[in-house]
């Protein structure tokens, strides 16, 4: 595994790790990958993977109750 | 009597009315007789038991499916009394108007749903895909209700990191619609909400009917964000389900389809790095075998010369020693036959020598001159020519004698022959 995770993969959403983690991997299971660029995408894997890995061993929710008072509060952002 | 006062008729319907605003919202129970809609805009109902009948008037877009009541259908009227100022009619002035007992909520159900299923509101192709990890949450659902820890159990079981933004509605009783869409109204104005999720724990259809209700399934339908509906037991479908994105059978059944499990997704990882490592392994064992056949062609292709050379180098060699062993062996004889010649050359130069020697010494001995010395003479004719008999003489030519010191010229003057 990579030692850092890159600054820019941890800016990711899960969703969009996973969906690239799953593409890149569906590249290599095609064989259509010449070896010199899957280096660079297997690294790339690698940090995807790890920073997913990371994120799935978080286990707390957090859960916050909309207090009345904002209910009927019509909120740019959520002040909740 | 004098003082008794007398009500113009417009004050005494105002006065009647103040008496009457003081009753609170009350619910009637009854059977619809008769069902009228004036403009569009006004509803005109006729309800009725086994003894007495009741004037409902209403607006008609305040009440929720208005279109789905109908002659026969029994209801509870929700609303106030009141006269209508101008005709003095007395009427019930209905704020909603739900139908009442299983029959009636069925039959009111499967109009509704035919109704908003025409207009394309539980249409597959518009429901929309979740997320893969909502993070941002909004739970719409009761407090404290089972269905809330159903909820949060199984989607703590599942997956972590994720933020629940609760908002307790009221999910059955007169208040349940409208705090339901408000809270969708709250949910939609917030821009960071990765999906809605609406639920409720099983009851019967009555309990369930702010979820088939008309407003709520709208409000489903026109959410800018997701919705999953879990509402009732597995059996139970409600309106709110089939217009929400994804239905789920319970609550618990909402949690598990909106979190994949923790499991899943650190196999897929797993997977996925498995599946990149092999590949890459592959693509570089077969990179080695090109390199490798490569180097093995360049091989043979410089070495061909370098052994055409070796070849060659190893035929002259050969050619070499086997000329430098003709050489010697040539030189050996020419040694040897130099030595020979040599030898012979002296052999026969000594022996030419004595040979000359001898010769010389024959010669010597031969020499006429020696015999001219020893007192010979000879006789030759006045042309030189050796005179060997005197038949060839006539008397009277002249001859010469040559001496062993001169020569003397003569005329013949006689002849003789010797008789042998």
């Amino acid at each position: 595994m990579t030692k850092t995770n890159d600054p820019e993969i941890t800016k990711l959403n899960l969703t969009d790790a996973f969906k690239e983690l799953e593409q890149l991997t569906a590249e290599f299971e095609s064989g259509q990958v010449d070896l010199e660029a899957s280096v660079v995408k297997f690294k790339r894997g690698l940090q995807l993977a790890k920073y997913l890995k990371g994120e799935l061993d978080k286990i707390e929710i957090e859960i916050e109750q909309i207090k009345d008072e904002f209910k009927d509060l019509e909120p740019d952002s959520p002040q909740v | 009597m004098a003082d008794e006062h007398i009500f113009q008729v417009s004050e005494f319907n105002e006065f009647i009315n103040t008496y009457l605003r003081q009753v609170n919202e009350i619910v009637v129970e009854g059977e619809i007789t008769e069902v009228n809609i004036s403009q569009s805009k006004w509803l005109f109902i006729t309800l009725k038991d086994a003894q007495s009948s009741l004037n409902v008037f209403a607006v008609a877009y305040q009440i929720s499916a208005w279109r789905d009541l109908e002659p026969g259908m029994k209801v509870h009227v929700y609303g106030t009394p009141g006269l209508h100022q101008k005709s003095g009619k007395f009427s019930f002035n209905a704020n909603r108007i739900v139908p009442a007992g299983e029959g009636a909520l069925r039959l009111a159900f499967e109009k509704l749903k035919l109704r908003l299923e025409s207009e394309g509101l539980f249409d597959i192709s518009r429901k929309r895909a979740l997320p893969l990890f909502p993070l941002r949450l909004g739970l719409i659902t009761a407090a404290d209700g089972e269905a809330y820890s159903d909820f949060i159990k199984v989607l703590r079981a599942r997956m972590g990191g994720i933020k629940i933004f609760f908002y307790p509605v009221s999910v059955q009783g007169r208040d349940s619609v409208s705090s339901i869409i408000k809270a969708f109204r709250y949910f939609n104005k917030l821009n960071n909400i990765d999906l809605l999720v609406l639920t409720r724990g099983g009851g019967s259809l009555e309990d369930l009917q702010s979820f088939n209700d008309e407003q709520v399934v709208r409000a489903i339908f026109s959410s800018r964000i997701p919705v999953v509906s879990g509402v009732g037991h597995e059996r139970d479908v409600s309106l709110a389900d089939l217009a929400a994105d994804v239905r789920a059978s319970t609550p618990s059944n909402a949690a598990e389809l909106i979190s994949r499990s923790r499991m899943d997704v650190l196999n897929q990882v797993n997977y996925a790095v498995s599946t990149m490592d092999k590949t890459l392994h592959s693509l570089t064992a077969a990179a080695n075998y090109r390199i490798f056949r490569h180097i093995d062609s360049l091989k043979r292709y410089v070495s061909a010369p370098i052994t055409a050379n070796q070849n060659l180098l190893a035929r002259f060699r050969r050619q070499l020693d086997r000329a430098s062993l003709e050489h010697v062996r040539l030189t050996n004889n020419l040694s040897f036959t130099s030595k020979l010649l040599i030898k012979n050359t002296f052999t026969w130069f000594r022996n030419h020598d004595q040979n000359l020697l001898h010769l010389t010494h024959l010669l010597t001995i031969l020499d006429y001159h020696q015999v001219l010395r020893r007192g010979y003479t000879i006789t030759s004719d006045a042309q030189g020519k050796i005179i060997r008999s005197v038949s060839s003489l006539t008397l009277g030519s002249p001859i010469i004698t040559t001496l062993a010191d001169g020569k003397i010229t003569s005329t013949l003057q006689s002849l003789s022959h010797d008789q042998n």
